[in-house]
């Protein structure tokens, strides 16, 4: 076999990439083993193929590295989950309840003073909020108008009595 | 998760994900998602790290075949990309702009969306050394230009 021909057929560029037939990958494998230039150039793609990628890189958001702390601490202070307990099947279709009884009821309750809502409420308050302001809005504007129309009836009656005082 | 090895998975962020964001986002094309998704990917890597750290593998490649696995478990659209696509795609990129058609049709379409040799001939209806021939090319042309 020619190897420079083989190194030059671009099989490598597929085994890299991880796209080559099971059949190709374990010729490589073997020929690999055989001819220390194609040992040499696998390595140098492979290092070329870091250095491309390198040259695409792009910076990850900040911030990104503290979400993976937080999700895999958060992986490991998942407790474990205790396996189901044997219960003894006693023939009339029901199970017997083990004799440690103690943990019968799943306790639902929580015991946190906070609650946890759905996103979709923060434009709900937001809008009743906003309406609540409106409408104070126009109930003082409605006062007013209100008071002034009153200051002006009271100021005609006075005229008005003024003038039928008079002879 | 980290006990194990406690440094293993900051130095394969400190020293790859960059190159790995970078990948992931040609692939997803938006921001926010490649971050999700590099999240996610690091996040479970400590069940890969014997094999990542096996002796002779290089980093970088094992990485981004587990990143492309990652990706299609993912459902991340995975099918072969047409000429026109990869235009729009990636036209962003200096080092594809230098490809042919062809180099660009194949290395695309292998290298981000992990399509086989054999696909691809199909699909250009070409034989496969072809294919193969028109990678390595790919290949030649972007270390010329790194």
């Amino acid at each position: 076999m020619n190897i420079e021909e083989y190194i030059e057929s671009g099989i490598l560029e597929a085994y890299v990439l991880g796209v080559a037939t099971d059949a190709e990958a374990r010729e490589l494998l073997q020929l690999k083993a055989q001819y220390p230039q194609l040992r040499y150039a696998l390595k140098e793609l492979e290092l070329d193929m870091e250095h491309i990628a390198g040259e695409m890189a792009i910076a990850p958001p900040p911030g990104t590295w503290l979400k993976i702390e937080e999700s895999i601490n958060g992986l490991i202070a998942m407790p474990e989950v205790a396996p189901q307990k044997y219960k003894e099947y006693n023939g009339n279709g029901h199970y017997k309840a083990p004799a440690d009884n103690k943990e019968k009821y799943i306790e639902v309750e929580s015991s946190t003073d906070y609650m946890r809502i759905h996103k979709q409420w923060k434009w709900i308050f937001a809008g009743v909020f906003v309406l609540g302001k409106i409408f104070l809005a126009c109930a003082i504007y409605f006062y007013l108008e209100n008071r002034q129309a009153q200051q002006q009836v009271q100021e005609l009656k006075s005229e008005l009595n003024h003038y039928q005082a008079k002879p | 998760m980290t006990k194990q090895y406690p440094h293993s998975v900051h130095e394969l962020y400190d020293k790859y994900s960059g190159m790995l964001f970078g990948y992931i986002y040609e692939i997803v094309k938006d921001t926010r998602l490649a971050e999700q998704h590099l999240i996610s990917f690091y996040s479970n890597l400590k069940e890969y790290l014997d094999e990542i750290n096996a002796d002779g593998a290089n980093t970088w490649c094992q990485l981004q075949r587990l990143a492309k696995r990652h990706l299609s478990a993912s459902f991340i659209n995975t099918t072969a990309q047409t000429e026109s696509e990869l235009v729009t795609n990636y036209t962003g990129n200096k080092c594809l702009g230098m490809m042919t058609s062809e180099q660009r049709h194949v290395f695309c379409n292998i290298y981000y969306h992990g399509k086989t040799v054999a696909e691809l001939a199909y699909s250009l209806n070409k034989p496969e050394d072809i294919v193969r021939k028109h990678l390595k090319d790919a290949f030649t042309i972007l270390k010329q230009r790194a």
